[in-house]
């Protein structure tokens, strides 16, 4: 069996995809910058 | 809560990938608009992004990120706008899974880092990030999963 997911075009799945990630990646370069 | 990290060898996985380098000030006005592109990018050339977005840091340097900001994909992605053809790399890598909220990612790193160093491991200058379960996925922080991956230089 496949499922397959429609999601109403490009930018709504960007938006999905993006909102609130970054902070993830803030949070880890701080931490990461102080290992250099 | 991490998981217990394992050395494992990758091997290449096709991608398609923003190179951004930028002061850490402006990393959070960039994120959006270049997955947008790169999203777009996939759906005008009918390629399946596989997965989560991941951020493969490059090169790490006080105040600048220099990455690439990447999704793996189901087939070869053409150069348009910023989007370019990239790769996650055959590499040894340690990896590690993180469980929770984005705040703990610092002390999941930290721990991590120990890990290496206890094993005596030697780290390459690069290392990234698979947001596999976050904010896109469910809105219950404490089942969001990241996914940490460290080259190895021995």
């Amino acid at each position: 069996m496949t499922m397959r997911m429609t999601l109403p075009n490009a930018e709504t799945r960007a938006a999905m995809l993006a909102s609130g990630m970054e902070h993830g990646m803030e949070a880890s370069y701080v931490r990461l910058e102080t290992m250099i | 809560m991490l998981a217990t990290p394992q050395i494992v060898q990758t091997s290449v996985q096709q991608a398609a990938v923003i190179h951004l380098t930028i002061p850490r000030s402006e990393m959070m006005q960039v994120f959006g608009p270049a997955i947008g592109e790169l999203m777009s990018a996939l759906a005008a050339q009918g390629v399946e992004p596989v997965g989560a977005v991941f951020a493969h840091h490059l090169k790490m340097s006080p105040g600048m990120f220099d990455f690439e900001l990447g999704v793996k994909t189901s087939g070869p992605v053409k150069a348009a706008g910023r989007v370019k053809p990239g790769q996650l790399p055959a590499a040894k890598v340690a990896r590690t899974v993180y469980s929770g909220p984005y705040e703990g990612l610092p002390a999941a790193w930290g721990e991590f880092n120990v890990w290496m160093k206890e094993n005596g491991l030697t780290q390459a200058e690069d290392l990234w990030e698979l947001y596999s379960v976050g904010p896109q996925s469910t809105p219950d922080q404490a089942n969001w999963r990241t996914e940490l991956n460290r080259p190895l230089l021995s």
